[in-house]
């Protein structure tokens, strides 16, 4: 399990939609809208790999502008956990 | 609610992507139990460290649960990302953890399968450092001027330091350079040129308050998203800002801009002139700005290109920087020629936009941020495009103020704090100084504790990037040490400097040691690879585009026997100044004695303590006035090292970055946003360097107290053409960049597999009606050729980016697709940074 939080920001007036076309994607959920350019999501995945690919799939919709990262918590990511050998 | 696991981390992680959005909305599900229990789910600490990535420095804070990196955040105190980090800052942690990390020191036995990773076997340290070290003596013996050390704007600010003390004051060699020279070398030389005093004088800040915004040649929403992010964040917010992007290829960041100007590659000289003959034929500059603030200067003119080997020593080349007062009227005169239809004929932009531009300079009442990246840096005349472009802000007093300024942007995390601060340059010295002036290298004397006169041998710049490996390639340079970059992929014409030419043959035979974290197009010239540790594998420090400097703690060991870079310098020292003496003292004692455990015989364990003390050391440079050796104190006073003030060590950790210069305000250290003018240190002006440096009470409360007589110079300089114009025979312009997902040479970044499965490979982008006439569809492979060399790559009429009729683009990450055996490199002739922005190419359907 792999928990993000993003900040999206998107033209003016525009929110509501891009928050909608948000919400039909599996693992996201919108929590806030603010000044109708301004959304916080957060994306639940199995992986980093697949909070990527999420991340990436946002560029489809029409009215986004920029995707910013805040937050990510992969301790449950099995990827991570090979990868983390070295540590 | 249950508070299941699941739910307090995504409570943490709404509550933290609020804070940073700054959205007014209380999270509402969050309460005294939740906030207890979200602890719960927090790992064991949370270490401050800032991105390996571009120079935009964002803070990032890792995670670390039973010693493992499980979560990473951006940081709220980094007062330059404030929260944010871009897509790639997603995987920063990843970079850590490619499956072919370099472990083992690697000798090559093999010389016959150089440009191979073939041909190597493993060795021990003792064997690796007692190899490189008799190889550099022994060369250094036979001809000091062939050896060579080739460092980065990725070095951390300590491991740079610890190199420029190596090659200057040990070898007393200026054959130092960074593949900074690469990206941002004529924004240094335009600094220099213009205020005699480098890097921006402005902050991050400013992208909350311009009313407009040029973009010259910088696509910053791939290339620095999240300051990108900031300035649409403010666009938006009010809608009467305005963004002009001027550039050569539409980019993700024309798609949000106003006014996109296109021009024809080069002429972006034209343009700037056009803006500056207009505000003075039209009266709308700022006549007591101007009367007060500047001083109006000519330099070289016509002069050619730096293709061939001897530029450097031809008439032209040894005076292309010399420059002199002139009046204003004559620039005005000289300026004159450059109309706005004039400017339309030679850039192809409608003379209507241009005067747009230049009305918006014009309006007393606006506040203008100019950024750029390498698009103006990576340019034949790339010192003459930044000294306009400064030229723009001087004559209208938009510079130095909130909202108002000039702003290089920078392509790598310390490009600034490293190459540019500490001096790995062949011609510089640490704190804005340089080798030329003898006062500056008295002062490194005292700093270093070096007999006088010790380092007179410095006097002559040593050899710039390109003139380095051009002299490798001939066999003058025998010995060559390159730490933290890929020149085997990011050279321009790459076949002489991969050793394929017949005039890059010495690649071959000469003896090239690289240190690095993975295998690269690099370490497959090598015949010694050093395994380092990256990012936060070892404590370091970056310095930013708006001069902060921040530091990353140390949250995991290297892996196999990797090794810290300082380490390897300092053991490099040892052998190579034993039986050394400066004065009757043994060398390595003066010079690294300090940082050395005599008992253990070998560096002090501890890298805080390590970096402290060299920190402390270079801070010295500019804090003369805690010196208690009165030559320190009254030579720094006189050469105003205090304009780059640094704080303490630890103030860096305390407050997670700080911009200099870092004044320190009744015992508490407040950084500077905006230099030279006079208001409240407190927020963010410079208080103390006007009072100290300059003098209070100047028009508009600023005085630009490094200056020639307190004046930054409006230069002229004219529109004068590229090198390589396209022709029948080559008919394209080539533009080579980068991609969002990859940085640079895509060491890193190509193996997390997120970020190579979503751009695999480099696309040569085509205007379709070019492709059309060629018959190429998207997906065919094409040849990209030029006079020096060939590349296959696939085609796209519908990329990221839209280049015009007559241009194509390609990104230089993927190293099977070298792009750079077609580039040329040839250079600006002040900064010596070469132009990977334009070169003639044809393109064949493979």
């Amino acid at each position: 399990m792999v928990i993000s939080g993003l900040f999206i920001e998107t033209v003016p007036g525009r929110a509501l939609f891009v928050a909608k076309e948000l919400e039909k994607k599996n693992g996201v959920e919108v929590h806030h809208i603010e000044q109708d350019y301004k959304i916080i999501i957060t994306m639940e995945t199995d992986t980093a790999e697949q909070s990527y690919q999420l991340g990436e799939s946002f560029k489809e919709i029409d009215g986004i502008i920029t995707v910013c990262l805040v937050y990510s918590n992969f301790e449950e990511d099995p990827n991570c956990q090979l990868e983390a050998d070295y540590i | 609610m249950e508070l299941t696991r699941r739910s307090l981390l995504k409570a943490t992680a709404i509550s933290m992507t609020l804070a940073v959005a700054g959205c007014k909305k209380e999270d509402k599900k969050s309460n005294s139990t939740t906030v207890t229990a979200q602890e719960s789910v927090e790992p064991d600490e949370w270490k401050s460290t800032v991105c390996r990535f571009c120079g935009t420095g964002c803070g990032v804070l890792v995670g670390v649960k039973d010693g493992k990196v499980v979560a990473t955040k951006g940081d709220p105190d980094n007062r330059s990302s404030r929260g944010l980090n871009c897509i790639k800052g997603f995987y920063v942690g990843k970079i850590l953890f490619g499956k072919d990390r370099l472990t083992k020191p690697l000798i090559r036995e093999d010389k016959s399968k150089k440009g191979t990773m073939e041909g190597f076997r493993e060795a021990t340290w003792e064997e690796a450092l007692d190899l490189v070290a008799s190889k550099l003596k022994e060369n250094y013996d036979k001809d000091p001027k062939s050896i060579a050390f080739w460092g980065s704007g990725q070095q951390t600010i300590m491991e740079g330091y610890a190199s420029v003390k190596l090659w200057k004051a040990g070898l007393l060699s200026n054959n130092i350079d960074p593949n900074a020279r690469l990206c941002m070398a004529s924004a240094v030389t335009g600094f220099m040129t213009t205020f005699q005093s480098d890097e921006p004088m402005g902050s991050y800040r400013d992208l909350d308050e311009a009313d407009v915004f040029v973009t010259w040649g910088a696509n910053m929403a791939e290339m620095h998203p999240v300051l990108y992010s900031r300035l649409t964040a403010h666009k938006l917010s009010n809608p009467d800002v305005k963004h002009y992007d001027i550039t050569t290829r539409r980019s993700r960041t024309s798609e949000t801009a106003d006014v996109v100007m296109e021009f024809r590659p080069q002429s972006d000289l034209a343009i700037a002139n056009a803006i500056a003959n207009y505000l003075i034929v039209n009266q709308k500059f700022d006549q007591q700005f101007v009367n007060e603030h500047v001083k109006f200067k000519a330099g070289t003119e016509n002069l050619g290109h730096s293709v061939n080997d001897d530029y450097d020593s031809t008439e032209v080349g040894m005076a292309a920087d010399k420059a002199w007062e002139i009046s204003f009227d004559e620039f005005k005169e000289k300026v004159s020629e450059y109309t706005l239809e004039k400017a339309e004929e030679i850039s192809g932009v409608p003379a209507a936009d241009i005067e747009a531009l230049a009305k918006e300079f014009a309006d007393p009442n606006k506040k203008i941020m100019s950024l750029w990246t390498m698009g103006m840096n990576q340019h034949t005349r790339g010192t003459w495009i930044n000294n306009l472009v400064y030229n723009l802000h001087l004559l209208t007093g938009k510079i130095s103020k909130t909202g108002n300024g000039p702003f290089s942007l920078t392509g790598q995390p310390s490009a600034c704090g490293t190459a540019r601060e500490v001096g790995v340059f062949s011609h510089r010295l640490p704190a804005d100084l340089v080798v030329a002036n003898p006062e500056h290298r008295r002062y490194s004397e005292l700093i270093w504790n070096l007999p006088k006169g010790y380092l007179d041998p410095l006097e002559q710049p040593g050899y710039h990037t390109i003139k380095m490996f051009r002299e490798l390639g001939k066999g003058n340079v025998k010995f060559l040490w390159s730490m933290s970059n890929n020149w085997g992929q990011t050279l321009p014409k790459l076949n002489r400097f991969r050793g394929n030419d017949e005039d890059g043959k010495g690649v071959k035979d000469g003896f090239i040691v690289v240190s690095e974290v993975y295998p690269t197009r690099s370490t497959e010239l090598a015949d010694v690879v050093f395994p380092a540790a990256m990012w936060v594998e070892r404590e370091g420090q970056f310095g930013n585009a708006e001069r902060r400097t921040s530091v990353f703690e140390k949250c995991t060991e290297p892996p196999g026997e990797a090794k810290w870079d300082l380490w390897v310098i300092v053991q490099i020292a040892k052998r190579v100044l034993a039986g050394k003496k400066i004065g009757d003292q043994p060398a390595f004692d003066v010079l690294f004695g300090s940082i050395w455990d005599s008992a253990n015989n070998d560096l002090i364990s501890d890298q805080h303590e390590v970096n402290k003390i060299l920190w402390d050391e270079y801070r010295a440079f500019t804090n003369p006035h805690e010196s208690d050796n009165p030559e320190i104190q009254e030579l720094g006073k006189k050469l105003k090292t205090k304009a780059k003030q640094m704080a303490p060590y630890e103030e860096y950790f305390k407050q997670h970055g700080i911009c200099w210069p870092v004044r320190n305000v009744n015992g508490e250290w407040v950084e500077t946003n905006w230099r030279y003018v006079h208001g409240k240190q407190e927020e963010g002006f410079d208080q103390y360097g006007v009072e100290e440096l300059g003098e209070v009470g100047k028009y508009q409360d600023i005085d630009f107290y490094k200056s020639e007589d307190h004046r930054p110079s409006v230069f002229f300089r004219p529109f004068e053409d590229a090198p390589e114009i396209p022709d029948q025979e080559y008919p394209f312009w080539l533009c080579t960049g980068r991609v969002l997902e990859h940085w640079h040479s895509g060491s890193m970044t190509r193996r997390v597999p997120e970020l190579h499965r979503a751009v695999p490979e480099a696309l040569c982008e085509i205007h379709p009606e070019d492709a059309e006439a060629m018959g190429i569809k998207t997906g065919d492979m094409v040849k990209v050729i030029s006079r020096r060399g060939e590349v296959e790559v696939k085609a796209t009429t519908k990329g990221r980016g839209n280049p015009p009729k007559g241009l194509v683009y390609v990104p230089f990450f993927a190293e099977e697709t070298l792009i750079n055996l077609v580039t040329l490199d040839a250079y600006c002739p002040i900064s010596k940074q070469p132009d990977y922005k334009k070169c003639a190419v044809k393109i064949m359907k493979a």
